[in-house]
């Protein structure tokens, strides 16, 4: 076993995750130098006799090497970083490496932990955990550097260092103040500006695509008062829609897709289609069946009734059940024409293949259409 | 006879508003911003004031905390986004109608108004089953619950029925419908369901 890796330029070691007995760093180790993962195992552990040095060095592997899988959180590798500092320290109490290298190592773990939480990958805004983090990796930074310059200069020096560099600060920041005020003022009218501008433009889009050309049209058949109606109602609700309702794709959403049934109606018919949704439900092959079906339907109130359609649809956990309501004569099931009819009973066998189902109530004041489609089991 | 002022920032949309009233309704006044609104309201205390939700200097909302007293209101709207609706109605408007109503329509609304029945648009009866209906159907507080009869009422005005034939349908008489419709106003005035305090405290009216 055991051969030195060759997939990449810098052959890099990794803590194994096959064969490990603890962190997998024996095992890794072995892979990269190629040696037997038992020799590993055993240096380790005479080293381990030597007052704890083997466990010491351990935990600084686990803490340095990365998973090769890596699926480890970063807390467990932090914690064999504080396993390998609290045991050096404890190795070697007063030797005078440690007045140099314990502090370090505390700098180094703040600091990782600041440059883990802060690393651009992660969404620049942090969450409660997060910030309790980075506030102790900053401690972290600030206690070593303070434990650092201590054991250097001894404590008084280093208070009048402080003294000295805070008072330096205030200094330049007093200095730079109006110039840093500037620079976020403009930064951030810039940044306002911008989006005005985005916004202007998008609405100057939506204005020239769509009122724009209704305008024009509306003038063009300034003498068919039909005509003239219909665009108006049809821009208005497109102007409404892009205004007050969110982007819905008509192929998704139930809701969606009856307000695209209403839309396209309306702007064939001079009928008004109010459509009011309760609850929603994503549209599967049996949605997209009641949908066509509503179609019909409303085509069919558009085409004989006129004036204004209602479209009702309501969806909770067990059905859906969509109502379309027109003012027309009275339906006479007798007198029905003969399209009529053919219309009513594609309708019917439409909601019947998609398992649900269709029944049509004639009243003195109008014809009301309801649909029924059982939610998938 | 009906005393009426009419609250909106377009002279064309009153004009055309009072031209096409009947005659048992008389408009006794016009405001154009919410300052002009609360003097008029206040010098003229009609019967019904119908108020636009969008106004200059302030929203309808703002009209509704400042005017006291007996008038009654109903909303406005060019907009069918709920909010906008909501607002005013929890703000104690007695219903909702959009500005393509037709005259008779209109004039319909303004006596239920003034007689202190609730108007629904199909649109704010399925907004008002879609608040009630949500999650949290187990609570105890009779506020946030629809009975059986008052969804039943709801379900018909938002398929398009009137009052009328949404009595027929149930059986029941224009009476007992303007009833359900009255308690339905206030639970939606008085509830403190999760979906309508939402938009109350958006808007900063809790």
């Amino acid at each position: 076993m055991g051969c030195v890796s060759t997939d990449t330029a810098v052959p890099r070691a990794y803590r194994e995750t096959r064969g490990r007995w603890i962190g997998g760093v024996a095992a890794g180790l072995a892979e990269h130098l190629g040696w037997p993962v038992a020799a590993v195992r055993i240096l380790f552990v005479v080293l381990a006799l030597f007052g704890g040095l083997g466990v010491v060095a351990y935990a600084a592997f686990w803490a340095v090497l990365p998973q090769r899988d890596a699926d480890e959180s970063d807390t467990i590798r932090l914690l064999a970083f504080a396993a390998f500092v609290v045991g050096g320290f404890l190795l070697f109490p007063s030797s005078p490496w440690m007045q140099i290298g314990l502090p370090l190592a505390v700098v180094a773990l703040g600091a990782t932990v600041v440059w883990t939480r802060l690393s651009p990958s992660r969404r620049l805004r942090p969450d409660g955990m997060q910030w309790t983090a980075l506030a102790l990796g900053f401690l972290l930074v600030v206690l070593g550097m303070g434990a650092l310059a201590v054991s250097g200069l001894g404590v008084r020096s280093v208070l009048n260092a402080l003294a000295v560099a805070i008072l330096l600060l205030v200094g330049v920041g007093l200095i730079a103040m109006p110039w840093v005020a500037g620079l976020y003022g403009e930064l951030t009218s810039e940044r306002r500006q911008r989006v005005r501008s985005e916004t202007r433009a998008e609405l100057a889009t939506q204005v020239h695509d769509s009122v724009l050309q209704t305008l024009t049209l509306i003038r063009r058949h300034a003498d068919d008062p039909e005509q003239v109606v219909r665009l108006a109602r049809a821009e208005e609700r497109h102007l409404r829609s892009w205004l007050y309702e969110p982007t819905g794709d008509p192929d998704l959403t139930l809701s969606a897709a009856l307000s695209g049934v209403a839309s396209r109606v309306e702007a064939a018919y001079p009928v008004t289609v109010e459509v009011v949704c309760v609850g929603d439900v994503e549209l599967d092959e049996r949605g997209h069946a009641l949908v066509a079906a509503v179609g019909e339907a409303v085509l069919n109130a558009a085409k004989h009734a006129g004036g204004a359609v209602s479209l009702y649809a309501e969806t909770d956990t067990a059905q859906t059940m969509v109502f379309i309501r027109d003012r027309g004569s009275g339906f006479d099931v007798d007198a029905i024409p003969a399209d009529r009819k053919g219309v009513a009973e594609s309708m019917i066998g439409r909601m019947e293949r998609a398992g649900g189902s269709c029944s049509i109530r004639g009243t003195a004041t109008g014809t009301e259409i309801r649909l029924t489609l059982p939610r998938a089991a | 006879m009906i005393r009426l002022v009419i609250v909106d920032d377009h002279e064309m949309v009153r004009a055309g508003i009072a031209g096409g009233l009947p005659p048992d309704i008389e408009v006794v006044g016009q405001a154009a911003d919410v300052a002009e609104a609360v003097a008029v309201i206040s010098r003229t205390t009609p019967d019904v004031v119908l108020l636009d939700v969008h106004l200059p200097g302030g929203n309808a909302q703002a009209v509704l905390q400042q005017v006291g007293g007996s008038s009654r209101f109903l909303a406005l709207s060019v907009s069918d986004a709920s909010e906008d609706v909501i607002g005013v109605v929890r703000l104690g408007a007695r219903g909702y109608v959009t500005k393509d109503i037709s005259a008779d329509a209109l004039a319909t609304a303004i006596r239920q108004v003034a007689t202190g029945d609730a108007v629904f648009s199909p649109r704010l009866a399925g907004f008002v089953l879609d608040a009630f209906t949500g999650t949290a159907a187990q609570t105890d507080d009779e506020l946030d619950r629809l009975t059986a009869r008052e969804r039943d009422v709801m379900r018909l005005i938002a398929r398009g029925y009137t009052y009328r034939e949404a009595a027929e349908e149930l059986f029941v008489s224009v009476k007992t419908v303007e009833t359900h419709m009255s308690a339905v106003l206030r639970k939606l005035q008085l509830s403190n369901r999760r979906e309508l305090a939402r938009w109350a405290r958006g808007r900063g009216l809790d």
